[in-house]
């Protein structure tokens, strides 16, 4: 209290915090030069905010491999992922104010990405309706491991046809759910729809894998087909 | 909600997972990321610069700064001295009393073109004036460097410069001047008489002549005259110059000396303003030397020529008058006086009547006391 009282007036407003419980200011404002890789997303988040272009930096360098990789798999190819990532982290940096939580900076990079991606194919459709250009189709030497198999490779090839044939919306959740491997709920926070439309889409989806009986497991796939028929 | 039929309920993941899924590449391309992290930055950077609108201000304000001081410079480097020195000597010229006779194109024009010329020369010099005027810094005429004269106001004066060049002789600005008795004085800086007669243009000649008139010198005067129909007859000057020629000897009674000048005059500008006159003039120096064969010749050539023209009845009456004379003196024997007094008092008319360059006109035209 006497402390506070021989404070300036300007002062007294602030908030008197133990020696312990106080956050170094080198932590809130680093350095030019420091090393942000340590650092988690809800830091480097909370820096890039205050307008740390370095914390910005960070976090590109951190996730971009990712949303690269994921606009390829939705996609199917790589044509013009390089826009998609481009535009995917102009958008993020605009709207970083609008992300509540930083540790979830991935997950609402992911729905960035799906999004322009999303854009793009139903873009990309509706001009093949009118026969300009159309659907860019697959690109296997981009989406398939150099070391699989040439089975791998062809059955990989007709669960890629097969997406092309259902809609973006259902083989964007296919995707994110058995290529992602992301849980359901995320599926449908990402894919920016219900639990229940998420789950719907890719239930289309898988009923389209059987009837074409190209996976699944040949067996299974034609008991189930044969089974419901 | 669920569009999946109960009969074909999936597990609660909605079924196996693919296994060949596993061997879809995770695509990596780093140079990609390098390239889409550069345009981040340029465009950062582009955005975290002035807005738009104050850009577009600047660059605006730029512009008008640089073309502010390329005026300036401009108008620094063209320098006033040597343009104000030439257009003035120029508007000096044309209002100077010498100005018509000088004018290469007074010899060749009427009077209504001759006044036509010099109302358009007065625009021009007015024009003229004015482009230097803005071309003037507000101080320092003297100080100016001595440059080029911009194209820009060459084009407006090159057509009124008769001769404007700095090194004009003292003599010659003194005889434009009407200051005959002391152009005649500083000839002797220019070489002497002679010297100018021999080296002089056909500007300096004409000037010659008319300070050699001016100062009762009719025999220089025919010299300078001469020499100009001698060695410039292309010149716009040597009309006029053969006409004096004829007026200088048809006063002092070479009439045989006058009608060959008006012929000359006639050759060297066969459709010039002055034809006419010379034409009649010489009719007069054949009737005053009583020659009716020349008579004749020259009156037919007036007809053919001007047939509307106004001498054309007064010589035919003319002719007609020496006929009858010839007729009387081949039967009386004493004609010869008989003839001058009307001859004269006609050719006397016709002077009076002619737009010409007699001695009384030149006198006038040159600004001569």
């Amino acid at each position: 209290v006497a402390l506070a009282e021989k404070l300036p007036e300007s002062a007294r407003v602030l908030r008197l915090v133990p020696a312990a419980e106080a956050s170094p200011i080198e932590a809130a404002h680093p350095r030019a030069g420091d090393d942000l890789s340590g650092r988690d997303d809800a830091e480097l988040v909370t820096l890039a905010r205050a307008g740390q272009s370095s914390a910005f930096e960070a976090l590109y360098r951190r996730h971009s491999p990712y949303a690269l990789a994921l606009a390829v798999r939705v996609q199917g190819n790589a044509t013009d992922v390089e826009d998609i990532v481009h535009d995917t982290f102009l958008k993020v940096h605009d709207r970083l104010e609008d992300l509540r939580d930083g540790s979830s900076f991935r997950g609402w990079l992911s729905s960035v990405v799906v999004s322009l991606v999303r854009t793009r194919l139903r873009r990309r459709r509706f001009f093949g309706v009118f026969g300009l250009g159309g659907d860019d189709g697959l690109d296997l030497e981009v989406l398939v491991s150099p070391d699989a198999s040439p089975e791998v490779r062809v059955q990989l090839a007709q669960i890629y046809t097969t997406l092309q044939s259902a809609t973006v919306e259902q083989s964007i959740c296919w995707t994110l759910r058995f290529i992602e491997g992301r849980k359901l709920e995320d599926v449908a926070e990402i894919a920016g729809c219900s639990l229940a439309t998420a789950k719907r889409r890719i239930a289309s989806v898988q009923e389209l894998l059987l009837t074409s009986q190209a996976v699944l497991g040949t067996e299974a796939g034609a008991e189930r087909v044969g089974s419901e028929t | 909600m669920t569009s999946v039929p109960p009969s074909r309920s999936f597990a609660a993941d909605l079924g196996d997972r693919p296994e060949v899924v596993s061997e879809v590449n995770s695509y990596r391309d780093v140079a990609a990321l390098d390239r889409v992290w550069n345009r981040l930055e340029s465009r950062r950077r582009r955005s975290s610069g002035p807005r738009p609108w104050i850009q577009a201000v600047a660059a605006a304000a730029l512009l008008c700064s640089g073309v502010f001081v390329g005026m300036e410079f401009e108008r620094n480097r063209v320098g006033p001295s040597p343009t104000a020195t030439v257009a003035s000597e120029v508007i000096r010229t044309q209002n100077a009393p010498t100005g018509r006779v000088t004018d290469p194109r007074s010899s060749r024009v009427g009077p209504q073109r001759a006044k036509q010329i010099e109302e358009t020369n007065e625009k021009r010099a007015r024009r003229s004036e004015r482009r230097v005027a803005r071309l003037l810094p507000p101080d320092g005429l003297t100080e100016a460097p001595q440059t080029e004269i911009p194209a820009e106001v060459q084009a407006g004066i090159v057509e009124v410069v008769v001769d404007a060049s700095p090194a004009r002789p003292e003599w010659v600005l003194l005889s434009e001047r009407g200051e005959y008795a002391a152009a005649f004085q500083r000839l002797d800086e220019a070489g002497g008489f002679d010297g100018v007669l021999a080296n002089g243009s056909s500007e300096e000649l004409m000037a010659l002549a008319d300070v050699a008139r001016f100062v009762g010198r009719q025999g220089r005067a025919i010299q300078a005259l001469r020499a100009v129909t001698d060695r410039f007859q292309g010149d716009p000057n040597a009309p006029l110059a053969a006409m004096i020629i004829g007026n200088l000897l048809s006063k002092a009674g070479d009439a045989q000396g006058a009608a060959e000048a008006y012929a000359l005059n006639r050759r060297l500008s066969p459709g010039g303003d002055f034809a006419e006159d010379a034409l009649v003039r010489e009719f007069d120096m054949a009737i005053a030397d009583g020659d009716l064969a020349r008579v004749e010749r020259l009156r037919a050539q007036y007809e053919a020529e001007f047939p509307e023209g106004r001498h054309l009845s007064d010589m035919r009456a003319e002719e007609a008058r020496l006929l009858e004379l010839s007729e009387s003196e081949a039967t009386e024997s004493e004609a010869g006086t008989e003839i001058s007094a009307p001859v004269e008092a006609r050719s006397n008319k016709v002077r009076s009547d002619a737009p010409t360059v007699d001695d009384s006109s030149a006198s006038a035209e040159s600004g001569s006391p």
